[in-house]
């Protein structure tokens, strides 16, 4: 793509409008509490402005992708900066210094780069959420380099309220909120429930001693009751990955196995996409008490997921080892085998 | 159909039992026959002095002495036994005694018996309350008679007495004396007593096998005394031959003198066997294998070949000549056994006789050479290194497996220096193979089209009872076993195959419709029962086995094809079993065939095992859970 320059308009009224001035925080708030899906706008808009008042020979639309394919960010955000350079230099405005745009791209890319790995490979939320942050800066900075070019534009301005078109306001509202949520579930919260890290051969028992789970994995962390349960767990288990964990349940003897097999499953089809179930049942070892083993596979929210359900018979009480694991596909991968054997580790207490 | 051949073996043995006690009365004797009558009444009187302290409910067997002078020419036993009959009803169902006697080689004589009343009042038997009649019992080695008294003025609460004195002339028959005394009896026995004394110097042994009486041996003299045994208690699944006490009494010193002499009879009766090429003429050709010839004679032996037995004129043990047989195509046990011996020879195998205990699966009790263990014959040959034993009474069994009724027992192979083994036994004895097709109905109803391959020994099993029975009481019993295993209240439609051929399994095709059953919602939970492993898991549970158990091993396949009409779908398959005990394993496997299609398949493989009773409970136990896990349970929902 080659930018050239155009003569500018004269006639200001008939000129298309372009994006008001925004505070930053309002910019960052935009790009924060949409996890970066506003950047995708953002990125049509500036393009199209430098199109509408500076001449820029741009393909908007095109931009659209630029923030989701890494590979094109590397190629696009330098020549958007360039067009911007150009234009501030067009108008004798100061741009950026050679290091301030290096670092801003820089800045920009690592955290496309970040983005595009976490697709494959599962990173901690916290770590996500502090990218964003990032990224939402990088362009909130960015918008305000624009805000002062768009000052020298004839062009009329859109009309926003307090900051905000009509539609950005109910995005604020909700996202910020939603985003501090998910800061605090899932990253705070978490770590103040995490009550003990689990070493590998560690035995874990519920309080009545019917039952044991060895752990078996690495980086596995006992946690408060109720972190994943709705409090009736016998113990809880958080692994390493943000969505991987193990809840220990007992169940009322009423039931038999078919019907909490046929139960979890249903279950399984109501929360994620499943793909497929099994279920495989032995006797327990050294006894005639025959335990179930039930796998079910999908995805949720595009990430491979698998749910477990261990149950065990001690004493006609059938007592469950609950098991979910959803992660991006790599790590998936990496951790299925672990999670497969640690999700059938329940065992009579032995004393 | 295993039950009722169960049943019979049961009854079998029961029968045989309490013929085995007559033999024990009609075998023993003691010192009262030497009594005088004054003197055996007085006995008698004192017996009915102490009825007080009898069972008010039993039986009791207030006095028994047996005792065997044993001489170079003869053996005498004189016996004495009186019962007592707290009640009318026993009086009615046992006022009376049975004495079993070979007449080619034994006579009783010396016959003293009354009935005494409570007030003390006596009744004699005279001729008239004696009747001697053929001894018919199947499979036994005995050209047998017996003697009914009935005990004339018996009451209740009066006691039968008596006495006998039994000759056996040991110049006649091929066979050494031999007897075994059970002492217990399922009833109470006051007092025992078993004498045994050589009177010229005679040979004789014997063997204990029991715990209830006290003996002593010296060089000429057994003294064998009990008082006041405890009734044997009647249980199921107990050969009882095998578990209660026993002392043997023989005058065979060794088992290869026994197998000498009875083999002598059955090579007297291979001698005449001018016949045997002639009928294998019309049995067999050049180009048939070896395995079909086999299969064609044993058919030949077994079918074509009738059972009648004609054991009296000498032939209690000696069979009939394989000629004499081949031309009156009837026999017995024996008689068929040599003509398989002979004609398996002709075709160049070294087949031979086997004798056959029918009642007795343990070696234990069989220490001492005799042959009054044994009631049966077949015949054996080695082929590739592997023993073949043909039971040419069975009519309904292939070659290559043994009749399941007498697997395990004990035998007596008539060879040089054999000695008792137990006949071998198949792993698998009941094998069943079931496909079965369901397809539901959008109503909730269900066609199902099920075929059922029976094998070998099952094969055998099924072959007796259809056999025999026209299309009309094939379909009323088959209709009888699909209600007992699958389900009821339906009418199936059956096609069998395999009944006329004993080399074939028997297969028995059914389709069934079934009326809509099951509530069709947007989600539904069925179960399905695989009914043949439920089935024979059910039968194959135990009440009671006191003294273990032989397991006779249980292999069966199942495969369900299940098909859920269009725009239904499975949601929860059933699942994937392995089960391993040290008694067998259930295995499934379940596979998605699409969307609404399951193929589950199910293998119950229990081995054949002896069961120790200390097993009984855990083998109950797993039954218990293969049952109950073998039920095909899937959801299934409705788009």
């Amino acid at each position: 793509m080659t930018d050239t320059t155009a003569p500018l308009a004269i006639d200001a009224d008939t000129l298309p409008a372009i994006k008001p001035r925004r505070p930053f925080l309002l910019e960052f708030l935009l790009h924060f509490c949409t996890f970066g899906i506003y950047t995708c706008f953002w990125c049509v808009t500036a393009t199209n402005d430098l199109k509408r008042a500076f001449n820029k020979d741009f393909k908007p639309w095109a931009w659209f992708l630029v923030p989701i394919v890494f590979i094109a960010q590397l190629i696009m955000l330098p020549r958007l900066l360039n067009a911007i350079d150009e234009a501030e230099q067009s108008h004798n405005l100061r741009s950026w210094s050679e290091w301030k745009e290096r670092s801003w791209l820089l800045f920009a890319c690592g955290s496309g780069l970040f983005f595009a790995v976490s697709r494959r490979v599962e990173i901690h939320i916290g770590w996500v959420l502090l990218v964003l942050v990032i990224w939402s800066v990088c362009f909130a900075l960015l918008n305000a380099r624009m805000d002062v070019l768009r000052d020298e534009a004839v062009n009329p301005k859109r009309r926003y309220y307090a900051g905000y078109a009509w539609w950005h306001w109910p995005l604020v509202v909700v996202g910020v909120p939603f985003v501090l949520y998910i800061g605090y579930s899932m990253v705070i919260s978490p770590y103040l429930a995490k009550v003990a890290p689990l070493a590998t051969n560690t035995v874990i028992s519920d309080e009545k001693h019917a039952i044991e789970l060895t752990v078996v994995e690495a980086d596995w962390h006992k946690v408060e009751i109720g972190t994943f349960s709705d409090g009736s767990g016998l113990f809880e288990i958080a692994g390493p990955l943000d969505f991987q964990y193990f809840i220990a349940f007992e169940h009322d003897d009423d039931y038999t196995l078919s019907d909490l097999t046929q139960w979890r499953i249903g279950q399984n089809y109501d929360d994620f996409t499943v793909k497929e179930c099994s279920e495989n049942r032995i006797f327990s070892p050294g006894s005639l008490n025959v335990e179930a083993f039930v796998v079910c596979k999908g995805t949720s929210m595009g990430d491979p997921t698998i749910a477990t359900h261990h149950f065990i018979r001690v004493d006609n009480q059938i007592f469950e080892l609950y098991g979910y694991m959803s992660a991006a596909k790599l790590t998936y991968k990496d951790q299925e085998a672990g999670f497969l054997r640690q999700a059938q580790g329940l065992v009579r207490y032995e004393k | 159909m295993k039950n009722k051949l169960i049943f019979f073996m049961v009854t079998r043995m029961a029968t045989r039992l309490s013929g085995l006690v007559a033999l024990m009365a009609l075998c023993s004797n003691g010192q009262a026959a030497a009594l005088s009558n004054t003197a055996l009444t007085a006995k008698a009187k004192e017996w009915m002095a102490a009825s007080e302290s009898y069972s008010a409910e039993s039986l009791t067997k207030v006095y028994t002495d047996v005792s065997h002078t044993i001489y170079q020419d003869k053996i005498v036993t004189q016996v004495t036994k009186a019962w007592f009959y707290p009640t009318k009803a026993l009086v009615q169902e046992s006022g009376y005694e049975t004495l079993n006697f070979n007449q080619y080689s034994e006579v009783v004589s010396d016959i003293n018996a009354f009935s005494i009343a409570p007030d003390g009042r006596i009744t004699w038997v005279k001729d008239d309350n004696i009747k001697e009649i053929e001894d018919d019992s199947y499979n036994i080695f005995t050209d047998g008679k017996r003697k009914v008294i009935s005990f004339p003025g018996l009451q209740d609460k009066g006691i039968s007495v008596l006495s006998f004195t039994l000759t056996h002339d040991r110049t006649k028959g091929i066979e050494d004396w031999s007897h075994t005394h059970f002492p217990q009896q399922f009833s109470p026995v006051n007092y025992y007593r078993l004498s045994v004394s050589s009177a010229d110097g005679s040979y004789f042994n014997h063997n204990i096998y029991n715990d209830v009486l006290t003996c002593n041996r010296d060089a000429h003299t057994l003294l064998c005394e009990g008082n006041q045994l405890p009734a044997l208690v009647t249980k199921d699944n107990v050969n009882w031959l095998d578990q209660i006490g026993q002392i043997v009494v023989t005058t065979t010193p060794d088992w290869n003198g026994m197998i000498s002499r009875v083999n002598r009879g059955f090579n007297q009766a291979l001698n005449s066997q001018s016949k045997v090429a002639e009928t294998l003429q019309g049995l067999i050709t050049k180009d048939m294998s070896t395995q079909q010839k086999i299969s064609a004679i044993h058919e030949f032996a077994a079918r074509d070949i009738r059972y009648v037995s004609m054991s009296d004129n000498g032939h209690a043990i000696v069979p009939h000549t394989v000629d004499e047989t081949i031309y009156n195509r009837y026999g017995d046990c024996k008689d068929k056994t040599v003509v398989l011996v002979a004609m398996l020879n002709a075709i160049g195998l070294k087949a031979y006789p086997v004798l056959v205990s029918t009642d007795r699966a343990s070696l234990a009790p069989v220490a001492l050479p005799g042959m009054n263990y044994f009631d049966h014959a077949v015949a054996c040959f080695e082929l590739n290194g592997e023993q073949f034993c043909l039971d040419a009474t069975d009519a309904y069994s292939d070659w290559y497996y043994l009749s399941d009724w007498i697997q395990g027992h004990v035998s007596l192979p008539l060879t040089p220096d054999a000695q008792p083994a137990l006949l071998p036994q198949s792993e698998f004895r009941w094998q069943v193979t079931q496909s079965t097709d369901i397809r539901y109905t959008t109503g909730g109803g269900q066609t199902e089209q099920t075929t059922v391959i029976f094998k070998d020994e099952y094969a055998s099993s099924m072959r007796g009872n259809l056999a025999s029975k026209n299309s009309e009481e094939q379909n009323k019993w088959l209709t009888s076993v699909y209600e007992d295993v699958v389900a009821s209240g339906v009418e199936p439609v059956f096609d069998i195959s395999g009944i006329d051929s004993i080399s074939e399994p028997v297969t028995v095709k059914s389709t069934t419709e079934f009326a809509p059953y099951f509530d069709v919602a947007e989600e539904f939970v069925l179960t399905e029962y695989d009914a043949w492993v439920r089935y024979e898991l059910g039968l194959m549970k135990l009440s009671e086995a006191p003294y273990g158990y032989a397991f006779p091993g249980l292999q069966i396949g199942s495969t369900y094809n299940l098909y859920l009409p269009t725009g239904w779908k499975v949601q929860s398959a059933p699942a994937k079993l392995k089960l391993n005990t040290r008694f067998g394993e259930l295995t499934r496997a379940v596979r998605l065939v699409k969307s609404n299609q399951l193929e589950v398949t199910t293998s119950l493989t229990m081995p054949q095992k002896a069961l120790a009773d200390t097993d009984i409970d855990e083998f109950n136990n797993v039954l218990d859970v293969f049952v109950q896990e073998s039920s095909i349970n899937f959801k299934g929902v409705v788009k």
